[in-house]
């Protein structure tokens, strides 16, 4: 069993009478790849914002790395190795592509930087391109982040919290709205960051998506853990069928 | 074709080099032109203008915390400087340096709980309220401030007050906060002041620490607005909670910058000489000031969405990336 490189311990959310989280414990080891599935609103989201730091859990503890991070500010944790994407994207819309995924490269990483370092600068820049090569965005790197379409603001939602040199990802829902062909290279692109060791968690409707990545799946309904397991014991299981996939969706996520 | 692109951003570079430098030659040779002190005088209000615009323009224009009481901590810089040399005989060359280091510490202690509020109404609300607070505290200590009375013969910094000394001050004070504005904006700082422009949230989690940058830059800006407010009063000698501490100052930052163009280095300090020069020209509107602003503010909204500067360097992108496009057809 590997090491683990995020645990959460019975954590709970609430926001004013609407309890979004209600005690979650659950855990990412290294180099996995782990599915986070459930219907909409079943407080995924609220479960990476947690993680990330920007919401604070309620109740219950958040560990990275075996620290403590419950309480700790969204920069740091992000300097400690936790890189994230929005479901919502949040490109800085008014630098370019390449500005958006230096900055990640100048701030993400070291917790003591001298921010008027023209050095700095420059390094991260160099970093940036590498990595937009590597995603397959450097004929975009000129371009405002505000003109993107989705797919490609998804793809630069990853660039950038590539740049910080994350040891965990976490991805929200960076596979749906895609096109069947688009799946198929995001997937393909997971695998490969993945491949440069770092942790994948994942947030994904497209069951075909996650079937393929995962290698276990937790499965959240109405701010509660429903089940665990590896793809294959989720999407057999009666009660997740029953909460979230369906009979369509299994036989669909069967098929994959 | 594709160096073709190059050469216009390198291009583009040696310009703004060029123009600066043409710029300010000119401001260096103007005394030997204008004879008429009063144009000097004009001058000297614009780049006191300029200089307190292009700070404000880099907390609000880059780092998009919009502080409406700025012109409190110029205030500051004026009253402390003037107070320090008139009552205990301290040299304005010095106090001026205390103004500033004034106006900071009280910036910090303005920025350190409003700049943990997040939401933009909640900091405009709040550095407005500060400003009014130190206004009205400064008008109703009479006993060291003598309130609307105002402070008279406060100290010059050239004994005879001769005015192409003060002007060659004011070119230096000028060019010296331009180039920090500059180098700031440019440096990982400035990234990342651009960065929480656009969403607090993703800069958060891209390791900036949001509410450090923000007291960082606000202290800045307030050390510059200090020292600008420290000059204004050794130069002008006369100091009321209306001039120098008056909300209607803000109101001139704001439309200076967005006639200009906020958020660019050139928009402020164009926006600042134009529209000083003009209410100089148009001496008659001095009493219609704000109906001037807010017809200028309308205007340049409706017609010039980024302000002259910014409307300037839009044409120049747009047409540079046609020429872009263009080129790569060909090629
Ligand atoms: N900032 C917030 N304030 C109030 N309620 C919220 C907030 N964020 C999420 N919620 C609520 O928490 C629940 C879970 O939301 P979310 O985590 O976004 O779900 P999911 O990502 O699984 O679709 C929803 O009912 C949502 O309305
Ligand atoms: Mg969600």
């Amino acid at each position: 069993m590997g090491r683990k490189v995020l645990q959460t311990e019975r954590v709970t959310k609430r926001f004013g009478g609407l309890t979004a989280l209600n005690q979650v414990t659950m855990h990412v080891e290294e180099g996995e790849i782990v599915g986070l599935i459930g219907p909409n609103g079943a407080g995924k989201t609220t479960l990476f914002n947690t993680v990330a730091g920007a919401y604070y859990a309620t109740d219950g503890k958040v560990f990275y790395d075996g620290e403590d991070i419950t309480h700790m500010q969204p920069g740091r944790r992000c300097r400690m190795g936790i890189g994230r994407t929005f479901q919502i994207t949040k490109p800085f819309g008014s630098l370019t592509v390449l500005e958006n995924v230096a900055i990640g490269a100048m701030f993400g990483k070291n917790e003591k930087i001298n921010s008027m370092s023209r050095a700095l600068k420059e390094k991260s820049f160099v970093k940036a391109e590498e990595i937009l090569e590597f995603m397959e965005m450097s004929h975009k790197k000129d371009a405002k982040a505000g003109t993107l379409n989705v797919p490609e603001r998804k793809r630069l939602e990853i660039c950038r919290a590539l740049a910080t040199d994350p040891k965990l990802l976490l991805l929200d829902e960076v596979v749906a709205g895609l096109n069947s062909s688009e799946v198929g290279g995001m997937v393909e692109l997971i695998r490969r960051v993945n491949k440069r060791g770092v942790t994948v968690l994942m947030i994904e409707h497209v069951m075909k998506a996650v079937m393929q990545l995962a290698n276990r799946i937790y499965v959240l309904n109405f701010g509660e853990l429903l089940a665990e397991g590896t793809p294959e014991q989720v999407v057999s299981d009666p009660v997740v069928i029953e909460a979230y996939l369906g009979k369509i969706g299994q036989r669909e996520a069967k098929r994959c | 074709m594709k160096i073709l692109m190059k050469d216009i951003l390198e291009r583009r570079s040696r310009i703004a080099g060029i123009s600066s430098l043409v710029f300010f030659l000119a401001l260096l040779i103007l005394p030997f032109l204008l004879t008429n002190a009063y144009y000097l005088h004009v001058l000297i209000l614009c780049m006191i203008y300029a200089c307190i615009t292009s700070a404000w323009n880099m907390i609000a224009g880059y780092a998009g915390v919009f502080s409406f009481g700025f012109q409190a901590l110029f205030g500051i810089g004026a009253y402390v400087s003037a107070l320090l040399s008139m009552r205990l005989g301290i040299s304005p060359w010095i106090s001026m340096w205390a103004g500033a280091v004034a106006a900071m510490a009280i910036g910090a202690v303005v920025a350190i709980p409003s700049l943990k509020l997040k939401l933009l109404p909640y900091i405009c609300i709040a550095t407005m309220c500060m400003g009014e607070i130190i206004r009205l505290a400064v008008a109703n200590f009479t006993t060291l401030t003598r309130g609307e009375m105002g402070l008279t013969n406060i100290p010059k910094l050239f004994a005879d007050g001769n005015r192409t000394a003060y002007y060659y001050l004011a070119v230096a004070m000028f060019v010296l906060i331009l180039a920090v504005v500059v180098k700031i904006v440019n440096s990982p700082m400035g990234m990342s002041m651009q960065a929480m422009k656009d969403s607090q949230e993703a800069s958060e989690s891209l390791g900036i620490n949001i509410s450090r940058t923000k007291i960082r830059i606000y202290m800045i800006g307030a050390f510059m607005a200090g020292l600008v407010g420290a000059f204004y009063a050794h130069y002008i000698c006369i100091l009321t909670p209306t001039s120098a501490l008056g909300s209607s100052l803000m109101t001139s930052y704001v439309a200076m910058s967005l006639i200009g163009g906020i958020g660019t280095i050139v928009g402020p300090v164009l926006g600042s000489f134009v529209i000083t020069i003009a209410l100089e020209v148009l001496r008659a509107l001095a009493d219609y000031r704000m109906i001037f602003y807010a017809l200028l503010i309308i205007v340049t909204i409706i017609f010039l969405r980024a302000g002259i500067w910014g409307s300037v360097k839009e044409i120049f992108i747009s047409r540079a990336e046609r020429f872009k496009n263009r080129s790569k057809e060909q090629g």
